[in-house]
């Protein structure tokens, strides 16, 4: 296993590249597809600029290594994963998190997803009201004053 | 050999622009998200933007929560005041942020609110029939209330927890394929035959897709593919007259019995039998508000504990209500559960007084 791996090269919707295991590809259900299906050495990925397609390889290397190298300590390379995926988080701004999602819902990466929702998810929970919800996301309501107060009053019951 | 050099972008103070890309992802995605946001902000998230609200208002939403193992459990209570001809519901919240912002969990033992649980009053629905333990069970997000203890009638009220709003069930024709309870509601002409011969019955729990049903000593089981009913058993192990609550979690049966013994059993075991839980004599021994002295229980499943709730004033009851969540571990290869008390809260309810109550779990 050691001595064939095979090299993968990726490219950018903006022309980076970047050089990866096959193992690391094979974290995407769609890029194992393409890569069964086309067996060229380079695969050009529109959708994705090169800093979040960095981020993806970044992750999907990480998440490779433990797997492989998981064998039988399992729990505690799971531990460091989650540290490593919590920093991994942590260092992102919201707008990355948003492009990553988008970008790990076209690779099918679903853990990558699965994360990254969660990060937002973690966002929104944390702030105190809608209004402070619609700053930290950016949301500009469209609700008339009267239609507000009528949504107010449906949910009335969840309000302290 | 390793991709080309990342630098992670930080931009950790409030910059004046906003991320702009949230609104542009599609649906699929915003709902992935929400769904992951506790159920209790719901009603916030509803005021960010008529899209949260059309979200939120659908019932996908609750699909999602459920696939992506995201579901909460959210415990109802209801009391019995005095000259109420209707119980009073309330629910028990999870406080904002607890889960989040404390670290401290578990450690803190008997301490008052370490639950992180707070009560909140729901609207009442109109029904006069008071739930009982044996008449009242959870399907999915949905609390039925199933006829009256006394009078076995057909009448099925439900309770949505998604959006807290009582209905009654559909008629008979329509509950038949929507939901599979052997209630009145799915199957009123069977149930109703068996309960003309009792006055009592317990819906004792649902294994693998059957209904197990107790009425007196008898034990049935219902399939509500075919809605046959089977007698299991002439005499009921699991029904005892010490038993005074039940709950299901993982087709485990616990119990409470009326001298505040936990009890459990499980399907698999032979002859289904009751044992006590292990490790918590302490718990049922405390002088002033032990469980010995409980006068009345009330036991359900919370994502994955159990949440025993029960008073102890005998002779006058006041508005509050004891709860201490347990978690639970299997041992000796499955021959004994031992109990651990992870906190105990007492519960105060925004009421003078009330004569009896009752809780119910639901997942959502």
């Amino acid at each position: 296993m050691e001595n064939e791996k095979k090299m993968i090269t990726l490219k950018s919707s903006d022309d980076v590249t970047f050089e990866v295991e096959e193992a690391v590809v094979l974290e995407s259900q769609f890029l194992s597809h393409l890569v069964q299906d086309c067996p060229a050495p380079e695969h050009k990925i529109k959708e994705v600029t090169g800093k979040i397609l960095s981020k993806v390889v970044e992750y999907c290397e990480k998440h490779v290594v433990v797997v492989v190298d998981g064998g039988d300590s399992s729990s505690s390379s799971g531990d460091d994963l989650k540290k490593w995926d919590d920093k991994f988080i942590k260092e992102m701004d919201l707008s990355t998190v948003y492009d990553l999602i988008a970008a790990a819902n076209y690779l099918n990466i679903q853990a990558l997803l699965d994360l990254m929702c969660q990060r937002v998810a973690d966002v929104i929970t944390a702030c105190k009201d809608h209004k402070e919800i619609r700053e930290t996301l950016g949301i500009v309501s469209d609700y008339t004053a009267e239609e507000e107060a009528e949504v107010l009053k449906e949910n009335e019951w969840a309000f302290d | 050999m390793t991709s080309a050099e990342v630098k992670p972008t930080k931009k950790k103070n409030k910059v004046p622009e906003p991320p702009l890309s949230f609104s542009s992802l599609p649906d699929e995605l915003t709902e992935n998200i929400l769904a992951r946001v506790s159920r209790w902000k719901y009603a916030s998230l509803s005021l960010v933007s008529k899209r949260f609200h059309s979200l939120l208002s659908s019932k996908e939403i609750y699909r999602t929560r459920s696939q992506i193992g995201a579901t909460e459990t959210c415990v109802y209570v209801w009391l019995k005041l005095p000259d109420h001809p209707c119980a009073s519901w309330f629910s028990l919240r999870t406080k904002p942020n607890y889960q989040n912002r404390t670290k401290q969990r578990g450690k803190i033992r008997f301490k008052r609110g370490s639950s992180g649980l707070s009560v909140e009053p729901i609207p009442s629905s109109s029904t006069d029939s008071f739930p009982e333990q044996n008449n009242i069970t959870t399907f999915g997000p949905e609390i039925y209330i199933i006829g009256g203890r006394y009078k076995p009638s057909s009448s099925v009220r439900i309770f949505d927890c998604r959006s807290h709003t009582w209905r009654d069930a559909p008629n008979m024709t329509v509950a038949r394929k929507n939901a599979p309870l052997p209630g009145p509601g799915a199957d009123e002409d069977e149930l109703r035959n068996h309960l003309r011969k009792s006055s009592e019955y317990v819906i004792v729990n649902e294994f693998e897709g059957k209904l197990y049903v107790a009425t007196d000593e008898k034990e049935f089981s219902y399939e509500p593919k075919n809605g046959k009913w089977k007698l299991v058993r002439e005499t009921s192990s699991l029904i005892s007259d010490s038993i005074d609550v039940l709950c299901e979690m993982g087709n485990v049966i616990y119990g409470c019995t009326d001298l505040g013994y936990l009890m459990w059993s499980a399907p698999e075991m032979e002859g289904r039998k009751w044992r006590e839980i292990k490790g918590l004599e302490k718990l049922r021994k405390h002088p002033t508000r032990g469980l010995e002295i409980g006068c009345e229980f009330g036991l359900v499943g919370y994502g994955g504990q159990l949440l025993v709730m029960w008073d102890t004033y005998i002779y006058k009851r006041y508005n509050k209500i004891w709860c201490a969540k347990i978690s639970l571990e299997s041992r000796r290869n499955g021959r004994e559960v031992w109990g651990k008390v992870e906190c105990v809260d007492l519960l105060t309810f925004p009421v003078k007084s009330y004569e009896r109550f009752g809780c119910v779990a639901a997942s959502i």
